[in-house]
């Protein structure tokens, strides 16, 4: 039996426009076990992005219970959702979302800061030869290509070792040859126990995952 | 997480330098101006003190009516005729500790040669207070108890005094009049400091000093307006005060009709009333420096709303709010640091400047001074760079993650 990583239960979100109510998301249930490669599909509006924000713990659902890795996350203040996101969860973003000034080795240590961990140069190096950036190290991200940055940007999530990387369309700003080279590197990642929940518009790239949950109008149309 | 946000800070104000200084330029000028003005200040009061202290060692002065300290004092009680009495100068030298005492009359009376008249002021005093004052003889000698005893017609003056009664060259044992009375000039001195340690600042060089018992004699009066005394020591300073005043109340019939003011106790008063005047200047210049960190504030509030992508993409790896709240914080306080420093480097470059210019004026580098330049350095930092942090900490990371 796999072990439960994310279990949302009867999650909703609605937000406040004057005077009416904006269900985004509606009574969601999802579980997510850790090791699966998730991909989440559904057209723009159908609260993929919130259900996102929702699951990386940066925004709170108006009503439901969320159990990440065993902890109740809704019961914790904004400090502890601050310390999970550092240690559990890693980010990837369309548009890379790099700090401009720092250099990528820069960059990759930056969540180690704020994990208080030790040997940053040193692990941030490693992770960066990995992704294959050990001659990019201290170029800053506007000097470097577009799929280095999400290189950089995936090295960055993967600094503190976390159980999940949720990736908010990854290959969208990239060329095919770029974006192909990224998702190899979440199917590695995968294949070495790391969950992956990967936001997307494109069938094709969903097709890769073991299972693809099918947003529409905030509710889960297909989940197979 | 404190080093890291000091390197990020400097890395961002470097990142636009321009900028940075300008914003720095506030606290330059204000730090710069506080520490001249408080130099100034500092640099009167050490003037003071040293004035004081150079009119001789451990010295206290007894004048009629009641001074209390810190209040305010009735001007004319000063005024009255005196109730000090000879006997009290002698009583006062059979106490413990007391090494001189001299008795100080003003006279009034016309100062002339054959050819010239004077308005030099006219004091007598016992040979003691010759001694005890810090005068230096530069020709002849000083008058003694012989000539005292004698009540002889002699004088000293300071070098001013001869100059306008007999100009320049050698003048000892030279005739000149008091009330008509011919007097024997026996000596000439410089003051190194004031007589009778007057709070008020008036010039008292062009002073002619005669026997006490000589002006009994020409004046027929005995009036002491003051009586100098001094201590073997300055830790009997107190002693000998205290012994003094409970002698003369014994002798004035239980009266406290008199005062007894230290140097100690003159440099508190004078230099009280320049720290009333340095807190005022000061005050005055810092307003810039208010200006200076309103500047910062400025800086910071721009330069979070152009971070605030940055902020959001903190926040989702891992920041805190109290993390992002010391970032910003720091990169205030770095700025109004550096900007203090070099305000202070300026303020010294001032002082240069100002002892090279003239010498009416001597600042003076406390450690009052610089305790208040690291006070400013990240005082300004705090206060002004408080608000801008809060405001980057409270950002939503999804609307921060957005910002374009």
């Amino acid at each position: 039996m796999p072990k439960s990583i994310i279990k949302l239960e009867n999650i909703s979100k609605s937000f406040l426009l004057d005077t009416y109510e904006n269900k985004v998301l509606k009574n969601i249930d999802i579980e997510i076990f850790e090791g699966e490669f998730i991909s989440i599909i559904g057209p723009s509006g159908s609260g993929k992005s919130t259900l996102m924000n929702i699951i990386g713990c940066l925004d709170r659902p108006t009503m439901g219970t969320y159990l990440l890795d065993g902890i109740d996350v809704l019961s914790k203040k904004d400090k502890d959702l601050a310390n999970i996101r550092s240690k559990k969860i890693g980010f990837v973003f369309q548009s890379f979302n790099l700090i401009p000034r720092l250099s990528l080795l820069a960059n990759v240590e930056t969540p180690m800061i704020y994990a208080r961990s030790k040997n940053r140069k040193k692990k941030a190096t490693e992770i960066l030869n990995k992704v294959g950036l050990n001659h990019r190290l201290n170029y800053k991200p506007n000097q470097v290509s577009g799929g280095e940055t999400q290189r950089a940007a995936i090295a960055r999530a993967l600094i503190n070792d976390p159980k999940i990387i949720l990736a908010d369309e990854p290959t969208g700003n990239l060329d095919s040859k770029n974006g192909a080279e990224v998702l190899k590197i979440f199917k590695e990642l995968n294949e070495k126990g790391v969950t992956i929940i990967l936001v997307t518009h494109d069938p094709n790239i969903a097709k890769m995952a073991q299972r693809t949950i099918r947003l529409m109008d905030g509710e889960v149309e297909k989940d197979v | 997480m404190f080093k890291e946000s000091i390197k990020i800070a400097i890395t961002n104000i470097w990142a636009s330098k321009m900028r940075s200084f300008l914003t720095m330029l506030g606290v330059i000028i204000g730090v710069s101006s506080v520490v001249i003005m408080m130099s100034i200040g500092e640099g009167a009061k050490k003037g003071v003190e040293n004035t004081v202290k150079g009119l001789g060692t451990n010295i206290m002065e007894i004048s009629p009516g009641k001074i209390e300290k810190g209040q305010q004092f009735n001007m004319m009680s000063t005024l009255s005729v005196s109730t000090l009495k000879e006997e009290d100068v002698d009583a006062i030298r059979k106490i413990n500790h007391v090494k001189k005492a001299s008795p100080i009359m003003i006279v009034g009376g016309m100062v002339k040669t054959k050819d010239k008249v004077s308005s030099s002021m006219l004091i007598a005093s016992a040979p003691e207070a010759l001694e005890i004052i810090n005068l230096e003889l530069t020709e002849g000698k000083a008058f003694g108890y012989s000539e005292y005893n004698a009540s002889a017609n002699v004088a000293v003056m300071d070098y001013v005094a001869k100059e306008k009664l007999f100009g320049d060259g050698k003048a000892e044992g030279d005739k000149f009049t008091i009330r008509n009375e011919e007097f024997t000039l026996g000596g000439v001195f410089k003051l190194k400091g004031q007589m009778g340690g007057q709070l008020v600042p008036v010039n008292f060089d062009d002073v002619i000093i005669i026997p006490f018992s000589t002006a009994k004699k020409i004046t027929g009066q005995s009036q002491i307006f003051r009586i100098n005394a001094q201590a073997d020591s300055q830790e009997n300073i107190e002693k000998v005060k205290e012994g003094i005043k409970t002698t003369l109340i014994k002798m004035h019939d239980g009266n406290e009709d008199f005062s007894i003011i230290t140097q100690d106790d003159v440099i508190d008063i004078a230099g009280g009333i320049l720290d009333i005047l340095t807190i005022l200047i000061t005050a005055i210049a810092s307003i810039s420096l208010v200006v200076g960190g309103i500047g910062i504030m400025n800086m910071m509030l721009v330069t979070v709303t152009e971070r605030t992508k940055e902020i959001g993409i903190r926040k989702a790896i891992g920041a805190t709010k109290k993390d992002i709240l010391l970032q910003f914080l720091i990169e205030a306080m770095v700025i109004s640091f550096v900007g203090a420093m070099l305000g202070f480097a300026l303020g010294m470059f001032g002082q240069f400047v100002i002892t090279r210019l003239t010498t009416a004026i001597e600042p003076y580098l406390s450690l009052k001074t610089i305790y208040s330049v690291i006070g400013m350095a990240f005082g300004v930092g705090i206060v002004f760079g408080l608000l801008p942090a809060f405001k980057a900490a409270n950002k939503n990371p999804i609307e921060a993650l957005r910002w374009e």
